[in-house]
């Protein structure tokens, strides 16, 4: 999924992004590093739709995505987009069973859900509720929550930040297997992900002045 | 996932949480259902008085007292006046005086009915009277005339035995008797209704048997003398009773009235509290719903971030206060059902609305109906809040 900026601006009390223009090939894994406080989850959340620019227009392959209303944005993100959260923010009433099963579209894909969590090594944590799980593995499921509908775009906020080497190191892996031929946008300030990526970008390098 | 089975995972998985807001608001509807019943039960305290009745003689005491302890039947310990004197009211012959002055009642009454409350059966007043109650003749010496609503309460019919606490009104001596049903008397839509009925020919004996002997009447007493008279009658009867014996006469409509005067600020007022319960609970529940509705908030924004519709939000939110509200409803509901006779039997009164007619389903039915809706109106006010949710300030704060 091709992703094209123009003119972003966006002002948040002290704060404020302007990218003039900016644009990603489809298909592509770009790792955007940057340090904390910077405004790449800011950034991020504007890409997915979670956040309105002041001005300017955000277009995902054929749509602009700014000019969505509240409803059409999330049928769109269900259909098209694939979100792991820096807080993984998993339902706490929820399995991980049925954490994961949330993010499928159809039974085909609700189905595929306990195959998805026995490759992230998950397979005896399935009814197990967020709190009686490690860090590590509610990472690794809300990463199976975004992968499971097969979206065309994956937006990552630092999705190894509180993992060790073992744990950012599966995730890693299953995010880029996972997008082969699809879309794959990685912010964080994790070092450790730069072997992972052929293309990064440091956030503050996107900016315009 | 539906919303359906998303709200009946988080109510029944979030279970302190869920506990605390049911019986929080199975407390609230409790309380405002409680009130109403007992507001709706006191506007019947006086309704079912007798209308057949002008006027009432009685002990000296408060007029109103004379009216509720005779034809309510409320008070635990009635007076008496003598027997001596109602005879000569019956017999329409003159009434003589201590001071000499002399009056013939048989031109200004036109019945005069003796009443004495002689003793109990199951909550019952049992009350010793003659033909003219009940304009016939009346029950033999062996035999009980049981209400309507008593024979309904206790499941009393013709010719079963039962066992009367006899007691007089003057001491405390208790005796029991076996008398038999003789007759289930048709429903009359007033407090007799309540009570069990037998004739005056066992009335001095029992007196005697239970130690209720008046120091100067000894045992020929009687509670009241009821009179069915025109008001011309009544003025100079009332003015020489009143003046010249122990007895008080009382006019029946005069003392309603002072009733319901004094009664009619504490309804307003009783009105007033109910009203304040009422929202009280209801304010209670939208409280409720919204803080369970804030702790929602990351996992909201979370579902809008995934693509889920506002829509399926909404139905959440709704879905799972159908489920508190009904838990907390029906829960309510027993709670009442438990409580009601306690609560009603505390406010020492002889109802004389049944137990089961004030705890009817009607009432329950606004208590589910007001747990309902209240919860629906507190998920329409938790829909609005998550309407102004950010799902960036959620995410990234949350």
């Amino acid at each position: 999924m091709k992703i094209q900026v123009d003119q972003l601006f966006l002002k948040q009390n002290d704060f404020s992004i302007l990218i003039k223009q900016w644009s990603v090939p489809a298909n592509s894994h770009l790792l955007i590093e940057g340090s904390s406080g910077s405004g790449k989850t800011s950034f991020l959340h504007l890409l997915a739709g979670f956040l309105r620019p002041s001005s300017g227009s955000i277009q995902l392959n054929e749509q602009k995505i700014t000019e969505l209303p509240t409803v059409d944005l999330c049928r769109f993100r269900r259909l098209h987009v694939g979100m792991i959260f820096q807080k993984i923010h998993l339902l706490p009433h929820l399995n991980l069973l049925e954490n994961v099963i949330l993010g499928a579209r159809d039974s085909e894909q609700r189905a595929e859900a306990p195959a998805i969590l026995e490759k992230l090594g998950l397979q005896n944590r399935l009814n197990h509720l967020p709190k009686e799980l490690s860090l590590g593995e509610t990472q690794r499921a809300s990463v199976a929550r975004a992968l499971i509908a097969k979206p065309g775009i994956v937006f990552a906020d630092e999705p190894t930040a509180s993992l060790d080497d073992e744990n950012a190191d599966i995730v890693f892996r299953l995010l880029k297997e996972s997008c082969k031929g699809k879309s794959l946008l990685v912010v964080t300030h994790d070092a450790r992900a730069r072997s992972f990526f052929d293309q990064s970008i440091h956030f503050k390098d996107l900016l315009s002045t | 996932m539906t919303a359906f089975q998303m709200a009946w995972l988080h109510f029944k998985r979030q279970k302190l949480q869920t506990l605390l807001i049911v019986l929080s608001l199975t407390m609230a509807l409790t309380c405002s259902g409680l009130l109403l019943r007992v507001y709706a039960l006191s506007q019947t305290r006086y309704q079912n008085l007798p209308s057949d009745v002008s006027a009432i003689l009685g002990p000296k005491s408060g007029g109103i007292e004379i009216l509720l302890g005779s034809l309510n039947m409320e008070s635990k310990f009635h007076g008496v006046v003598p027997e001596n004197l109602f005879r000569s009211l019956r017999a329409g012959a003159d009434i003589r005086f201590e001071d000499g002055t002399v009056v013939q009642s048989k031109d200004i009454t036109q019945a005069v009915i003796p009443i004495t409350f002689i003793g109990s059966y199951a909550g019952h007043s049992v009350i010793a009277t003659d033909e003219s109650f009940f304009s016939e003749v009346p029950p033999k010496p062996d035999e009980i005339w049981v209400g309507w609503q008593a024979a309904a309460q206790t499941g009393l019919k013709v010719g079963d035995s039962l066992a009367v606490s006899i007691k007089g009104t003057i001491s405390k001596k208790e005796v029991q008797k076996t008398l038999r049903v003789a007759k289930i008397l048709n429903k009359k839509n007033n407090s007799w209704d309540g009570a069990l009925f037998v004739g005056n020919d066992n009335t001095e004996a029992w007196l005697l048997e239970t130690q209720s002997i008046h120091p100067v009447w000894k045992n020929k007493i009687l509670n009241y003398v009821l009179f069915k008279m025109p008001v011309k009658g009544f003025v100079p009867l009332q003015s020489l009773i009143n003046d010249r014996t122990v007895s008080q006469l009382i006019w029946v409509e005069a003392e309603k009235q002072k009733l319901a005067d004094l009664t009619d600020s504490a309804k307003d007022l009783g009105f007033i509290i109910v009203i304040v319960i009422f929202a009280l609970a209801g304010f209670s529940i939208f409280g409720m719903m919204s803080i369970r509705s804030q702790t929602l908030r990351v996992s909201v924004a979370t579902l809008e971030a995934i693509g889920y519709l506002p829509v399926y939000i909404y139905s959440w939110i709704f879905y799972e206060a159908l489920l508190v509200g009904t838990c907390s409803s029906l829960l309510a509901v027993v709670l009442q059902w438990i409580s009601f006779s306690f609560v009603r039997s505390t406010l020492g009164s002889t109802w004389l609305i049944p137990l089961a007619q004030s705890n009817s389903w009607q009432w329950t039915l606004l208590i589910l109906l007001e747990g309902l809706a209240f919860s629906i109106i507190g998920a329409a006010i938790s829909s609005w809040q998550m309407l102004q949710l950010q799902i960036h300030s959620e995410l990234k704060t949350g």
